[in-house]
């Protein structure tokens, strides 16, 4: 079962907010390569795992996520609360405000609301961590935004990566 | 005494409702409205923020141990680490939910008084952090 931390696992505090980044950023919440995606990928892989240490990481890894799935919704929320109408109007960001106003919903930033069909789950622990390869490599793909807690992000995401390439050796015994 | 109702009770009990005796030494007013606890400077002054600062630090460092002994749950060193860090970070949790009035779980409410595990700043508000 889980239990709710009330705090951030990285401080949010948007000082000067910049409407352009919320459209962008909102992939990061509902898009294929987003946090939402990644935490119900991890989270519904463990269940036919047969390795304690595997399922012990796709539970600590898919909890996580959603730690930063939380991290995603505050940067969203606080770039986005007070903007005047006129700052929205003929932004890219008008397209979602329409539909959702400053309420946040998990929607990739071509506004295509989030979708399992981004994650596989086969039941199979090699082909799964397979999966898990490629969602965490395609993080890394990405660009580098000059924020800090983007790069705190960044780290846990790449451990991630490292870590799940550490467990294809026992899943593979 | 005649219209004193007994229900087989060996008791003094009264039927009729008095008001509740106050279990807890409580203020009048708890604050919990959102607005109202703009308003009262408790939850982030310096020291809370020290607290809240090294707390998230800590346990960054612990579920990153977390996840390495998940892959090498025989490493000593490691769980003698997760251990230490462990009991700094008990420690700060009930400062947080003690002095600055910000539980971490629904569990460590500290208040007799207040349920702080609303009134206490949501972590996506600015003043959160």
């Amino acid at each position: 079962m889980w239990i709710y931390e009330k705090k951030l696992q990285y401080p949010v505090k948007i000082k000067n907010p910049n409407k352009n980044y919320a459209n962008i950023i909102i992939s990061q919440l509902g898009g294929p390569d987003g946090e939402l995606a990644a935490s119900m990928r991890y989270l519904h892989q463990r269940y036919s795992c047969p390795y304690d240490k595997v399922t012990g990481i796709l539970t600590d890894v898919g909890t996580e996520e959603l730690a930063h799935l939380e991290m995603i919704a505050a940067i969203l929320y606080q770039l986005t609360k007070d903007l005047t109408p006129d700052e929205i109007e003929g932004s890219p960001f008008a397209t979602y405000f329409v539909d959702h106003t400053t309420g946040l919903y998990p929607v990739a930033a071509s506004g295509v609301p989030f979708d399992m069909k981004y994650v596989g789950v086969k039941g199979d622990i090699i082909t799964d961590l397979n999966e898990d390869l490629a969602a965490d490599a395609a993080i890394l793909q990405e660009q580098p935004l000059s924020k800090n807690r983007r790069k705190a992000l960044k780290y846990k995401d790449f451990s991630h990566f490292g870590k799940t390439l550490k467990n294809c050796h026992p899943a593979i015994i | 005494m005649a219209n004193r109702q007994n229900f087989g009770m060996n008791t003094n009990m009264k039927i009729n409702r008095q008001s509740p005796t106050p279990l807890y030494n409580c203020p009048k007013k708890p604050v919990t409205d959102r607005m109202e606890r703009m308003n009262v400077d408790c939850n982030m002054g310096d020291d809370c923020k020290a607290i809240m600062r090294r707390l998230q630090k800590i346990d960054f460092s612990i579920v990153d141990t977390v996840l390495y002994l998940d892959a090498y749950p025989e490493c000593k060193k490691a769980l003698e680490y997760y251990h230490k860090l462990l009991s700094e970070r008990e420690a700060l949790r009930s400062a947080l939910a003690s002095k600055c009035k910000r539980p971490m779980s629904p569990f460590e409410n500290d208040s007799d008084c207040s349920w702080d595990w609303i009134s206490s700043p949501w972590p996506w508000e600015a003043s959160a952090n």
